[in-house]
């Protein structure tokens, strides 16, 4: 299998884009990679965020809980749904899905898979963490991996990891 | 003597294929997921889905996760849809059906491909209905086919699914159902609300031009549609007309 990566903005560059590409995708799942900083495994409780970029929407009464993208879950309390109500917001880098079992949410955080007692919203605790459930390493681009993913900006720093999100209009692909 | 051992037999039995049963319907309280969701609960087990991978896990009294195992799929899984015992996996190139053991293992039943697109799917007990959205969506592997569409598959038996009716859509994204009525995101365009009572004719009750809807979650009594920049919420009571609720919109 011939593998290469072709990166638009070189491209653009240097007008040497190895195969052409066909339409570039307004919106695709695809990865994004996630920047080191070393609190990536912390979990938090945080005041309610503004809404920048939702993925998922989950229900489970009477919260609402939307993902945001690649940063953590919007929590609503939807009790009176004529007034819902923002109640938190739950940080979780580099997440992307979650659902809810007995109180317990599950979530990936980067490559680990979580699981966070949300039983008392003021007093969260990480009950479970398996680490590196998801393979996708670090590197200036996601190994083994055949698809779109966001181009690595290196001004942000060193890439610890990759998840996958819906992404907009990638310039970095890998057929 | 010989009766009493027959029935005691029979509520060994009895017992036996209650336990079983209580795998996948125990008392677990779960929630629940919009269409696009990748991350599902059926009974003690969690399921996630990557592009290439599906994994279970039971979900142990304390909260903790004992892997269980994981089944290579082909490219490009995007969603998984829970009905009962069965996983629904919508990917670019197609459909496939699993249906979930006592134990919580997935076992493949049947696949249906279909032209590359983007497609959450959702099901009842008769019908899967697939959105394709390719007009702006990935044409990475494999040429584009012309058409954003609504596709209704005949799942009766789940071995064999048959394509029942394909309608053109503009930008389908997540769906849901409520009895004979679907609701069909399509992004910037908005919400379509679809009479599915005969699936050979599909037509739109309403539909909603002025909210970007990206998934939908169907409540009893309640729509909760997800836009990037917003979370509606619409009473459904009367398709024609959908009632605003509520926003949120931070």
């Amino acid at each position: 299998m011939r593998i290469f990566i072709c990166c638009c903005f070189f491209a653009l560059l240097l007008n040497a884009c190895i195969q052409e590409r066909q339409t570039i995708p307004a919106e695709v799942i695809g990865l994004a990679p996630i920047y080191a900083s070393d609190d990536w495994q912390d979990i938090q409780i945080l005041a309610p965020q503004s809404i920048e970029n939702l993925g998922k929407i989950y229900y489970k009464s009477p919260f609402i809980y939307a993902t945001e993208r690649g940063r953590g879950i919007h929590i609503f309390d939807n009790t009176d749904p004529a007034q819902p109500k923002a109640e938190a917001f739950l940080q979780i880098a580099g997440n992307s899905d979650l659902a809810i079992r007995n109180g317990i949410l599950y979530a990936n955080n980067v490559n680990d898979l979580i699981g966070i007692d949300i039983s008392d919203l003021a007093d969260i605790e990480v009950v479970e963490r398996l680490a590196n459930i998801y393979q996708v390493t670090g590197s200036d681009f996601p190994e083994n991996y055949i698809g779109y993913f966001e181009c690595v900006d290196p001004n942000l720093g060193q890439v610890v990891g990759w998840f996958e999100t819906t992404i907009r209009e990638p310039e970095c692909w890998r057929e | 003597m010989k009766y009493l051992g027959a029935i005691f037999l029979c509520f060994a039995f009895l017992a036996c294929s209650n336990d079983s049963a209580a795998t996948l319907n125990s008392s677990s309280s779960t929630g629940q997921g919009g269409s696009l969701a990748r991350f599902t609960v059926v009974g003690d087990y969690l399921y996630t889905l990557e592009v290439t991978t599906l994994k279970w896990f039971k979900a142990e009294e304390n909260g903790g996760l004992t892997p269980q195992g994981e089944i290579s799929l082909n490219e490009g899984q995007e969603t998984i849809f829970p009905l009962d015992n069965l996983l629904f996996l919508g990917s670019t190139s197609g459909m496939s059906i699993y249906e979930i053991s006592s134990t919580g293992e997935p076992v493949f039943r049947s696949q249906i491909d279909h032209v590359v697109g983007c497609d959450p799917v959702v099901a009842n007990d008769e019908f899967a209905f697939v959105t394709l959205r390719i007009q702006s969506c990935a044409g990475l592997f494999r040429p584009l086919a012309t058409e954003d569409v609504l596709n209704i598959y005949n799942v009766q038996d789940i071995q064999n699914p048959n394509p029942v009716a394909s309608y053109p859509m503009n930008d389908p994204r997540g769906v849901g159902l409520a009895g004979d009525v679907l609701f069909l995101c399509e992004g910037a365009n908005g919400l379509k609300v679809l009479d599915i009572s005969d699936v050979n004719d599909v037509s739109t009750i309403s539909q909603l031009t002025n909210i970007h809807a990206n998934d939908v979650i169907v409540l009893n009594d309640k729509l909760l549609v997800i836009g990037p920049e917003k979370i509606i919420q619409y009473d459904y009571s009367d398709p024609a007309n959908l009632v605003l609720i509520s926003e949120i919109n931070l």
